[in-house]
C-alpha cells in the first residue's frame, strides 16, 4: 500500500516537473504570431518561454533591449535496436529513437519596451528596416560578449 | 504491368515531395500563381483570398505552404496581387516588415488561414 502511494507520488511529481520545463525552444510558427509594438509580456506569452539572456544597447540616444531565444530549425532522428533474451530461447528486440534538435539563435529587439524586430541573428544586418540594419553590428557584438 | 509500376512509383514520389527552402528560393517578385505552382515541388496546403480593409476591401490571393526543413514544418505564405507575386516568407517576415501594408497582409493571412 505504502509502496503504491510512494510510486503515485513520484509519478505525479515527475509529470509536474516535465510540464513546467516546456520544450526549451521557440518555433517559426510562434514567431509568426508576434506583431510590431507587442509588449514583452505578450511576446513571452506567445513564445511560451522567458529569456534570462538579455542585453541593452544604445543607438541615437534610444535604449534598445535585446533578448535571445533558441529557435528550433530542424531535427534529426537516430534509431538503434537492442535485443535481450526472452523466454524459451526467444529474443526481445527494442527500438530506441533519439531525436536531436537543431537550434539557431533568435533575437527579439524592443524599443522603449515595444517589439521592434524579431528573427534569426543572421537576418539582422539585411533587415529592410534601416533602424534595425544600423543596430545590427552592435547587437551582434553584444551577444559575443 | 509497366504502367502500373510507373503509376505506383509516381504516386509514392509525389506523396514524398515537400515544399522546402530550395522551393522558396525559386520564387521571384512578379511571378504569376501558375508559374509558382509549376516551379515548386509541392503545391500549397491551401489557397485563399484576403481583403484589405484599409484599401476598400482590395482582394489579394494567399498560397499557404507547409515548408519542411530538417523534419520541422512551418507555415510559409506567398501573396499575389493581380496575379503577381508581391511578397513571400514566414508569417513573422510579413509581420516585422517596415511597411505596415505587409504587416496587415501577414496578420490577415494568419487569421484567415484558420478558416480554410
Amino acid at each position: 500500500m505504502c509502496t503504491r502511494l510512494m510510486f503515485s507520488l513520484v509519478t505525479l511529481m515527475a509529470c509536474l516537473f516535465l510540464q513546467s520545463c516546456g520544450v526549451g525552444f521557440i518555433t517559426y510558427n510562434q514567431m509568426g504570431q508576434l506583431h510590431k509594438g507587442d509588449s514583452p509580456e505578450v511576446v513571452e506569452s506567445v513564445l511560451d518561454m522567458d529569456s534570462p539572456d538579455y542585453t541593452r544597447i544604445t543607438g541615437n540616444g534610444i535604449v534598445y533591449t535585446i533578448r535571445y531565444y533558441p529557435l528550433n530549425t530542424g531535427y534529426a532522428e537516430t534509431t538503434h535496436t537492442t535485443s535481450t533474451p526472452g523466454a524459451f530461447g526467444t529474443e526481445i528486440r527494442t527500438k530506441h529513437t533519439k531525436r536531436e534538435f537543431f537550434l539557431n539563435r533568435a533575437v527579439v529587439v524592443y524599443k522603449n519596451d515595444r517589439l521592434l524586430y524579431w528573427g534569426m541573428m543572421g537576418e539582422l544586418s539585411k533587415s529592410e528596416d534601416p533602424e534595425v540594419a544600423e543596430l545590427a553590428p552592435q547587437i551582434v557584438a553584444a551577444q559575443a560578449r | 504491368m509497366w504502367r502500373i509500376v510507373i503509376t505506383v512509383v509516381s504516386v509514392v514520389l509525389f506523396s514524398c515531395a515537400a515544399f522546402d527552402l530550395a522551393d522558396a528560393n525559386k520564387l521571384q517578385k512578379g511571378m504569376s500563381a501558375a508559374t509558382v505552382l509549376d516551379l515548386v515541388s509541392k503545391g500549397p496546403s491551401k489557397t485563399f483570398p484576403i481583403s484589405l480593409p484599409n484599401e476598400g476591401g482590395r482582394k489579394l490571393e494567399v498560397m499557404a505552404f507547409n515548408l519542411k526543413n530538417a523534419g520541422v514544418e512551418a507555415d510559409y505564405y506567398a501573396v499575389f496581387e493581380n496575379d503577381k507575386l508581391i511578397y513571400w516568407g514566414y508569417p513573422y517576415e510579413f509581420n516585422r516588415y517596415p511597411d505596415v501594408r505587409y504587416n496587415e497582409i501577414g496578420r490577415l493571412a494568419v487569421s484567415e488561414a484558420k478558416n480554410y
